[in-house]
């Protein structure tokens, strides 16, 4: 079959443009942006359509972009017309005799599902054998670079790709891809070792064991809520009451202990309060002692501060008045003494003589005869009389003048001691004083009980001065406030009972027993708290079972999606991998010998034995008859191994038609050796099969011409002069045949 | 004549991860429906505000939340409607620390105690209301439901309950709690049974007399709670009830399917997609139909995504069957092989093995496709 001319209508840069070809070899040149693509890819826009619909349509153009082929085999000849934009289709197929074998006319997009879009593709599948449009791109397509295969491995994942039956996909990437998607789900390995990882399955799965688990707990959560409340209320009101107790017995201790503070307290208050007062009455006493210590010195008519010289003074005037009083004495004495000493009684001398001389006259008239003896004794008496009298009158004179030097003596004395007094008067002025005599006297007298006082009013005042009173009344009257408040305090607080309050002896026992009261207490709040976190837990468990539900139901929902997708994905993987295994086996070495025939055909018998291997990996007869890779040949070879695979595919594609091959300057980057080479297989092959080559190389033209090939040369006419140019390259066309 | 605006199951709170960034946006809608209850109830000059369960998701809900709904009963106590509040299955009270155990709603009734010793009296429309209702604690709802017989008592007697009616369409997919029957709950002799805990409207009737009435959930929590939700306003009047439902939902949510086996491109299935768009809308769609190509899911719920408050796709298209899968069965190619086996797996399997490899077929072209690029 052959591609006999090509109408481009409105198509891409053509305004309206026709294309013939030939049989054999054809060669499309043109430069760049010419239109080469533009017309190659025209070919399967015609026979599948295109899904991009702007694609050929030409720039601010509204209306139609149409295009048609003319396919010819022996005995028939097939016209296809399609508008690109709305997909209509006129497929028509005339014998030699241009009698209308078949026609079809409809709707057949790239896409979608109708009768006549079916109906359309099983003639294309009966004219063509390939019906897709991937297909036909794999099989008849050569794009540019397209014979660049290059690298390790390069040609076998070329084969791979062309073989999966797509364009740029290797049934390899699809594998991989498929189980990347697999192995993203689940880490267990159907092929293998299971993946060490969990995967989104294995999370969940684990996620819903967790719930499951949450929720057979919360289940039988319930009866240990149950318990757990109970316990917790009972321990709730035990701790009440113990708090309680605690408090009232720390209340009660810390009472018992103020209010001992308090009476020792009030104790020492007490005592200091004694203190202070003993010494506030200490010091009135000795105040008052003062008192009567300056009232006795006082007294003393001596000063209170003595001048120095006032006991000396006050000693010799003492003395002096001694000296007077004892001269007065003696005066007085002197004079007593002279008062005594009277003249001896003249009467009592004379009364005497007179009784003498009386009882001598009685005597001598009684007794007439003793008259003489009488009278005689009479006068001898009175005699005697006298002259005692006169004897003790001479002594009382002499006595009284004695007396009297004696007083003289005295008075001399005393007119002495006068003047010493007078002195000592002067010295009392000197001194500021002016005492009598009496105050000398009685200062002589006070002197010693002065300083005894003085002594004694020293001591006082040294020991108020220790005392000080004023701070000392302070401090009482603080006391004094102090101890009031105490004592109403304890007052106030003092127990009705008087057993209520707590021996001190019995504080450590009462103490170690609120201690104890307290450690019940913790531990009981540590259980409470145990408790209470059991049953948050317990609680938010049931709380939440509602939603644990709903989130295992998602949950499970989400399983079910994943292990179906899983399941696809391994069954995805499976088929494809046995689908790629039973390719091999069936068409491996049928495709191996296509391609060794095809090699033969464009090597001209240089190489005629190919090998296929599993991987796709093709091996050629080397020198000395071992297998190499085709890798390691030359480029000339690897092209024309290429060639051959890519004939030996399109005849097992088109189940064995021999369909035009389309080449888009594949060539382009070809040297001078390798460009001649590769011209040369396309040569042969044109011998079975049309070929379409697309070049922008104008030397290619020589070449044609002696070749005779087929010619159609682009310009870079722009598409609105496109018709005149038809017409050109018509001529030229013309000329040519 | 006493009205009472009757809703349950409002799950305030509840957690969206499914919606992603729009769980805040979501909650939020479940708030506004709650304020338009409310705003409904005063409307229609109420005098009981019944919620018969899961006003909250969870027993704790947001501080946030929490406030609102304060401020909303408050705002119908201070109206003179009596908000009765009773706790469900998600908004328990089993935990000390639960919503209604550890905050005062100033003016709301909550009817929290786990039996019905004696009905809670209250004085509506100048009658006296005795309200039966219990909160249900999972070890302790046994034999509960005796205690809503009705007491004597002159006045109206109206039951809330947090309970599963056997035989409701919900019974076989939602949880059983507490389950009672309809003659069960005829025995009681109430004026009226507020339910709750199913999600769909439903009126329990017989011989002309409404004994209860399920108003299901008023803004849908799940795909399943579809379309216009509800509150109920009910009239009782002689002791006979009239229900009148309200819709009250502020997004709607819907499963529908989608035949693509008309759209040749993925634009033309966005575009049907996009079609069925709207911003207040969740939509579950099953994509459905025979493509010729396998579609890239996410690229076209990518599209389309902005056209919907959510969208969740499904797809259940045939790719196995189409046209093109036939086409390549016939190819001497790997994936004409790979076509071939699968079909031949396909023809073996059951009717879940089947999908599988449906699935994997899918899988495995969706790639080819994918990394192919498009043309």
């Amino acid at each position: 079959m052959i591609l006999r001319s090509l109408e481009l209508k409105h198509f891409g840069k053509f305004a309206e443009k026709n294309f013939d070809f030939r049989r054999g070899m054809n060669l499309v040149v043109g430069p760049n942006e010419a239109g080469k693509s533009t017309i190659m890819e025209a070919i399967p826009a015609v026979l599948f359509g295109v899904r991009n619909k702007e694609r050929f349509k030409p720039w601010g153009r509204q209306g139609s972009c149409e295009a048609a082929l003319v396919l010819e085999e022996a005995g028939r000849t097939v016209r296809l017309e399609r508008d690109i934009l709305t997909d209509r289709v006129c497929l028509t197929e005339r014998d030699d005799l241009y009698h209308v074998l078949y026609q079809f006319e409809g709707k057949a997009s790239p896409q979608g599902r109708s009768s006549e879009r079916a109906e359309y593709l099983e003639q294309l599948q009966r004219l063509f054998g390939v019906a897709d449009d991937d297909l036909f791109r794999a099989s008849l397509f050569f794009g540019q670079g397209s014979l660049e295969v290059s690298g390790q491995g390069g040609m076998s994942a070329r084969i791979k790709t062309l073989l999966s039956g797509f364009v740029e996909v290797d049934y390899d990437r699809v594998l991989e891809s498929l189980a990347e998607d697999y192995f993203s789900i689940t880490r267990s390995n159907p092929w293998g070792k299971d993946k060490t990882r969990s995967r989104e399955l294995e999370e969940l799965r684990e996620r819903l064991e967790t719930i499951e688990q949450r929720w057979f707990d919360a289940r039988g959560g319930i009866e240990e809520l149950e318990k757990v409340r109970a316990e917790s209320a009972g321990i709730t009101t035990e701790l009440e009451r113990q708090r309680d107790d605690y408090q009232k017995g720390e209340r009660y201790l810390a009472w018992v202990r103020k209010q001992w503070q308090l009476e020792e307290k009030e104790k020492s208050l007490r005592k200091d309060f004694d203190r202070v007062s003993r010494q506030s009455t200490k010091i009135g006493q000795l105040q008052e002692e003062r008192q009567n210590v300056l009232r006795g010195i006082e007294k003393t008519g001596l000063p209170a501060d003595l001048p120095a010289d006032l006991p000396i003074i006050l000693q010799e005037a003492d003395e002096i008045r001694r000296e007077m009083v004892s001269i007065q004495g003696e005066t007085v004495q002197l004079r007593e003494k002279l008062l005594a000493l009277r003249d001896p009684s003249w009467r009592l001398a004379a009364a005497l003589a007179g009784l003498l001389l009386g009882t001598a006259g009685a005597l001598t008239w009684w007794r007439p005869q003793w008259m003489a003896t009488s009278l005689l004794a009479g006068g001898l008496l009175t005699a005697l009389v006298c002259l005692v009298y006169l004897w003790q009158a001479g002594k009382a004179r002499g006595e009284r003048n004695r007396l009297k030097g004696q007083g003289q003596i005295l008075e001399r004395n005393r007119e002495e001691a006068q003047a010493r007094l007078a002195e000592l008067d002067e010295r009392f002025a000197a001194i500021g004083m002016r005492p009598s005599a009496v105050e000398i006297a009685r200062m002589q007298k006070n002197i010693e009980n002065h300083r005894v006082l003085v002594e004694r009013l020293r001591e006082l005042d040294s020991a108020l001065e220790v005392l000080e009173e004023s701070e000392d009344k302070e401090e009482k009257e603080g006391l004094t406030r102090e101890l009031a408040v105490i004592t109403e305090r304890l007052e106030k607080e003092r127990p009705l009972q008087k057993d209520a309050m707590l021996d001190r002896e019995e504080l450590p026992e009462a103490e170690q027993k609120l201690q104890k009261l307290g450690e019940t207490i913790k531990e009981n709040e540590s259980r409470l708290l145990e408790l209470a976190r059991r049953e948050a837990t317990l609680q938010g468990d049931l709380a939440g079972i509602e939603q644990l539900e709903e989130e295992g139901e998602r949950l499970r929902h989400r399983e079910k999606h994943l292990r179906g997708r899983c399941e696809a994905l391994r069954i995805a993987c499976d088929l494809l991998s046995s689908a790629v295994d039973e390719f091999r086996q069936t068409y491996l070495e049928r495709f191996a010998g296509e391609i060794s025939r095809h090699l033969a055909m464009v090597t001209l018998g240089r190489h005629e034995t190919l090998r296929l291997e599993d991987d796709f990996s093709l091996y050629l007869k080397g020198r000395g008859n071992g297998w190499r890779p085709v890798e390691h040949f030359s480029r000339g070879t690897i092209d024309a191994v290429y060639f051959a695979v890519r004939l030996a595919l399109t005849r097992q594609l088109s189940s064995g038609r021999l369909l035009p091959l389309l080449l888009d300057d594949p060539l382009v980057n070809f040297d001078r050796g390798r460009l001649g080479e590769t011209l040369n297989i396309l040569g042969r092959l044109s011998l079975e099969h049309q070929v379409i080559l697309f070049a922008h190389d104008e030397s290619l033209l020589k070449r044609a011409a002696r070749d005779r090939w087929n010619m159609v040369v682009l310009d870079s006419l722009q598409a609105s002069m496109a018709e005149s140019s038809v017409r050109d390259e018509n001529a030229g066309q013309l000329a040519l045949l | 004549m006493l009205r009472i605006l009757h809703t349950a199951d409002l799950h305030l709170d509840a957690p969206f991860p499914s919606l992603k960034g729009q769980e805040i946006q979501r909650r939020a809608d479940f708030l506004k429906t709650f304020e338009r209850l409310i705003t409904l109830a005063i409307k229609n000059e109420v005098h009981l505000f019944l919620v018969a369960g899961d006003l909250f998701d969870s027993p704790h809900p947001a501080p946030g939340t929490l406030g609102q709904v304060q401020a909303g009963l408050k705002r119908l106590a201070d109206r003179g409607i009596v908000p009765v509040v009773l706790p469900g299955t998600h908004d328990n009270v089993v935990s000390a620390d639960s919503v209604y155990r550890s905050n005062d709603f100033p003016g709301t009734i909550i009817l929290q105690k786990p039996a019905v010793d004696d009905p809670v009296e209250v004085n509506a429309a100048g009658e006296r209301v005795f309200l039966y209702g219990f909160a249900y604690r999972s070890s302790a709802s046994e034999g509960c439901l005796e205690g809503m017989a009705r007491r004597a008592g002159e006045g109206i007697h109206i039951g809330l309950l947090h309970g599963s009616r056997e035989g409701s369409p919900e019974w076989e997919y939602r949880k059983k709690d507490l389950p009672f029957t309809l003659p069960l709950l005829k025995t009681w002799n109430l004026d009226y049974v507020a339910l709750g805990h199913y999600h769909g409207f439903e009126l329990l009737a017989d011989g002309g007399r409404v004994y209860a009435c399920y108003p299901g959930s008023p803004e849908g929590k799940r795909f399943g709670e579809n379309g216009a939700r509800h509150c109920a306003l009910v009239s009782l009047e002689m002791g006979k009830a009239t229900v009148e439902k309200l819709v009250v939902n502020t997004r709607l949510l819907e499963e529908r399917a989608l035949d693509l086996s008309g759209c040749e491109t993925e634009e033309d299935a966005a575009s049907a997609i996009a079609a069925l768009g709207s911003p207040e809308l969740l939509l579950r769609l099953s994509l459905t139909g025979i493509v010729e190509a396998p579609i890239d899911l996410e690229r076209l719920a990518g599209r389309v995504r902005s056209e919907f408050f959510h969208l969740e796709l499904r797809d259940e298209t045939r790719l196995f069957d189409s046209d093109y899968a036939q086409r390549i069965a016939q190819e001497e190619t790997i994936r004409g092989v790979f076509v071939r086996k699968a079909r031949e797996l396909a023809a073996h399997s059951g009717p879940e093995q089947r999908q599988r490899v449906e699935d994997a077929f899918r899988e495995v072209l969706v790639r080819f496709r994918a990394f192919g690029g498009e043309r």
